[in-house]
């Protein structure tokens, strides 16, 4: 099945199409590995994650079986089908297709 | 909505989702004793139902099994940051899990038939061993699938 492509002003933003690229491509990523991969400040990262979250893109769970709280990041089946939609919106539009 | 994006503004967008998605491919470095203590757990677990042990023994070996792969799971997840499903991520990491699946479970089937049907106890020791090294052999190959699929441009 194809995905219809469909650009999401949501996911565009730079940092968030990082974000959402990292967080489709694995299950989970935890808050530290993605704020190293990404080189941005905790406050910085929470706000990018909190929009995907409020958009039911992203599903957040903390952790905390022993010492510190850790967060977990998940993309939703609603997130990576935008996803999906977003990045096939890219194909068409850098070979220069008209939209249906 | 319709964007009014250049073919060139868009490539760059796409290498921007590569990149990012090599990225978390760097981060999928298992640990070396990952794959062997799996193997082992497996391995292991497979020829002691072969050799056929009462229920109760069965039952703790059970708890031990899945208590084995609930902290070695967490281990990974603590050591790495991340999480992957092997079925989800491409068609290359998704046919090596099933068939990693499929002789492990062949093996097992082997082992229970010879040790349980016809009191050969060696048997299913022999392919909870193979099940050990085949889970180790193949679990590093399936790893560099796993970081190819994910390297590859979208």
């Amino acid at each position: 099945m194809t995905t219809a492509p469909k650009f999401d002003e949501l996911i565009h933003a730079p940092k968030r199409l990082r974000l959402c690229s990292m967080l489709s491509s694995l299950t989970e990523v935890e808050f530290a590995a993605l704020r190293e991969s990404l080189g941005v400040s905790d406050s910085v990262l929470s706000k990018q994650l909190r929009a995907l979250e409020e958009a039911g893109y992203v599903k957040l769970r903390k952790s905390a079986p022993q010492g510190r709280t850790r967060t977990w990041a998940a993309m939703t089946a609603e997130g990576r089908a935008a996803f999906a939609g977003h990045v096939a919106e890219l194909r068409r539009l850098a070979d220069g297709i008209a939209p249906e | 909505m319709e964007s009014e994006m250049a073919p060139r503004e868009a490539r760059a967008a796409l290498e921007v989702v590569t990149d990012s998605r090599s990225e978390m491919a760097e981060r999928l470095v298992t640990p070396w004793w990952y794959h062997p203590v799996l193997g082992i757990l497996l391995g292991g677990f497979m020829a002691v139902l072969g050799v056929g042990v009462p229920t109760s023994v069965m039952l703790g070996l059970m708890v031990l099994y899945f208590g084995g792969i609930g902290v070695l799971a967490w281990a990974y997840r603590r050591l790495t940051g991340v999480w992957v499903n092997g079925f989800e991520v491409g068609p290359r990491s998704r046919r090596s899990a099933t068939r990693l699946g499929a002789t492990a479970i062949a093996l097992a089937l082997v082992g229970a038939v010879f040790g349980l049907g016809l009191d050969l106890a060696w048997v299913p020791v022999c392919c909870g061993a193979a099940i050990a090294v085949v889970t180790t052999v193949w679990g590093r190959r399936f790893d560099a699938i796993l970081r190819e699929e994910l390297r590859e441009p979208v």
